[in-house]
């Protein structure tokens, strides 16, 4: 399979994947965790969705992931639906054309195992945590800082881009993704 | 420092002044005159024969109106949440100016038509897109102008913090708490609701001589505002006394998007563009074996890239043989689109589309997919929020309160397309009784 037949196919089935693995584990799986749940597939578990994502003070975002939601909304694989208030946002489900998963015989089969890593380590956080941890992550992989004492210049960068979250806020999403083994400390050049 | 004034058919006169000027002469900028907005839309529209230099004023004149609408409204949020003081917020109002006029500067020949043949990154794998040709052009060829005007000495302006606005922050050195909060303004640029949006739906409208893309800007313009995202981050947002106006943008868009730039007629020039470009360039000796245009990460090579324009490929196709490709524009014998499925193809129609590809066989040159388009429709929420002016609310997406923007699908309309002497054939082989 080549490369940009491959990408078509994973992207096709991320949103009903993403659905069904995160129906009973995700307080509410809706637009914005897709989108940073797709981030970190890519960008973190490497797998080639072809996403271009960039920085917004929202975190990384590419407006190809809601385009490719709204194509599987489309085809009924998955439904959107917007909760109002009090939760407010909107709730990704398995639609009325789900079908099966194609972890068994599809591309994105081949990635289950970083499918399952995803959602043991990402999904039971809401959007509010998946943000300010893509974003982090997102500054992570480009300052790539080499021992702990680099760890403060990070927490300052995410603290400029999102100054309604503390410093200890902060520091507590970067160091829990140190601990889980999310992301590492780069070796010295 | 003088003003100057431009006609525009769009917003009446747009303003600049000498240092904007200055970017508005340099040669990179003026390439713009030379690339045509719609690609070859005029061979259906004949009045759609604009280019990227009116756009690119145009969306520099929006960009302004957002951002003042949005710090009168927002004035006591922006100085005690977010620190500015007025020369601050002047400061970033610049840099917004230069990030709306120049974020078409990467444009290649035919604007989106010849996008496929951009080359991949090796660092990602990814094909690169114009935003980052012109993000690249900005932090090398225009740095010095940008930066060593004497106004600059008020402002401080580093080519970077613009093409920043363009591509999002890539090199987090540069995020300070005034770069960080600059990115407040990345939306005005590129989003759902950006300048450039806002800009070419009416002048592609006006060109191409149709009402479809016209909408209520002005409506818009005195209800955008920022509102909070889930994570309380604020994001540009339109007060409700302005979700018709936002509606009427979105319908815009797709009329626009159905009756122009997704027109099938349009569907085979661009496709015939792509193929003339990929001749030329492998025309070349040095893309001898890529038929690709040159990379966006030196200067030698953007300068190079600099140098096709539409004008350019036209003369080609003119004065010598594109091709069979060249052929088909020269002569308007572009190929034909021999069956369709609906905006939104059933599964039966996307059945009958691999079983009539598969019936055609070779006589099938290419297969247009709306999905694919630039243009696509996907993902087009909008936040719309409390009319208060005391600072940021949460709010609900533009779909909660319009029935019509949450029925309207994306279009994923698909076409077979067959070369022009083939036409009576593939269509007596699809229907026997033809």
């Amino acid at each position: 399979m080549n490369r940009e037949i491959e990408r078509q196919e994973l992207r096709r089935h991320l949103p009903l994947e993403l659905a069904l693995c995160l129906e009973d584990k995700s307080p509410q799986f809706g637009k914005t965790a897709f989108m940073k749940l797709a981030y970190l597939l890519q960008e973190l578990y490497e797998i080639p969705l072809g996403y271009r994502f960039s920085l917004y003070t929202y975190g990384p975002y590419s407006a190809e992931v809601l385009a490719d939601l709204e194509y599987a909304k489309l085809r009924k694989q998955v439904d959107v639906e917007y909760l109002g208030d009090p939760h407010g946002g909107f709730k990704i489900t398995p639609g009325g054309k789900a079908g099966s998963s194609g972890m068994q015989t599809g591309a994105i089969g081949n990635y289950s195992d970083k499918l399952r890593d995803l959602v043991e380590h990402f999904g039971a956080f809401n959007a509010r945590d998946l943000e300010l941890r893509t974003t982090s992550i997102f500054l992570w992989k480009r300052i790539r800082p080499t021992k702990p004492e680099n760890l403060n210049s990070v927490v300052e960068t995410v603290r400029h881009l999102k100054p309604h979250f503390s410093e200890m806020t902060i520091r507590s999403a970067i160091n829990s993704l140190i601990n889980d083994g999310i992301i590492q400390y780069f070796p010295n050049q | 420092m003088t003003v100057y004034q431009i006609r525009d058919p769009v917003h009446g006169f747009i303003e600049y002044d000498d240092w904007e000027r200055e970017v508005i002469n340099h040669p990179a900028f003026q390439r713009l005159r030379r690339i045509k907005q719609l690609a070859l839309a005029d061979f259906v529209y004949p009045g759609a024969t604009h280019t990227r230099f009116e756009h690119a004023l145009g969306t520099m004149h929006v960009a302004t109106r957002m951002y003042d609408a949005i710090v009168t409204r927002q004035r006591q949020y922006l100085m005690t949440e977010r620190g500015y003081q007025q020369a601050g917020l002047d400061r970033d109002r610049r840099v917004v100016r230069f990030a709306a006029l120049l974020h078409d500067i990467g444009h290649s020949p035919f604007s989106h038509s010849s996008e496929g043949l951009f080359p991949f990154s090796q660092v990602d794998d990814r094909r690169y897109q114009h935003e980052d040709y012109s993000a690249s052009i900005i932090r090398t060829i225009l740095k010095e102008i940008l930066e060593g005007h004497p106004e600059n000495a008020n402002f401080d302006i580093k080519a970077d913090d613009v093409a920043d606005l363009i591509e999002g922050v890539t090199d987090p050195s540069r995020i300070s708490q005034a770069s960080g909060r600059r990115l407040l303004w990345r939306p005005i640029v590129s989003s759902q609701l950006d300048a450039d949006r806002s800009d070419y739906l009416l002048r592609d409208s006006l060109h191409a001589g149709v009402s479809y893309g016209r909408y209520d800007l002005d409506r818009i313009l005195a209800t955008v505002t920022l509102g909070l995202g889930n994570d309380d981050d604020p994001v540009i947002a339109v007060e409700e006394g302005g979700w018709h106006a936002a509606e009427g943008l979105i319908i815009a868009r797709y009329m626009m998007f159905t009756q122009v730039y997704f027109h099938h007629v349009r569907q085979a020039l661009d496709h015939h563009v792509e193929g003339v470009l990929a001749y030329l360039l492998r025309d070349k000796r040095d893309h001898e074996k890529s038929g690709i245009f040159p990379l966006p990460t030196n200067v030698e090579a953007l300068k190079e890239y600099l140098d096709w324009d539409d004008w350019k490929v036209l003369g080609e196709i003119t004065s010598r043989n594109c091709g069979e490709h060249g052929e088909c524009i020269k002569n308007r014998t572009h190929h034909r689109r021999v069956w369709n499925t609906e905006e939104v193809p059933s599964e039966e129609e996307s059945r009958t589309l691999e079983e009539y590809k598969s019936n055609l066989g070779g006589l099938v040159t290419f297969v247009s997919d709306a999905s694919k388009s630039w243009y696509s429709l996907g993902g087009q929420d909008l936040l719309i929020v409390p009319n208060e002016p005391t600072g940021p609310r949460h709010g609900a997406p533009l779909s909660y309160h319009s029935n019509v923007v949450k029925n309207l699908p994306p279009s994923s309309q698909k076409g077979i397309y067959v070369r022009r002497d083939d036409r009576e054939n593939a269509l007596r082989i699809l229907f026997k009784d033809h």
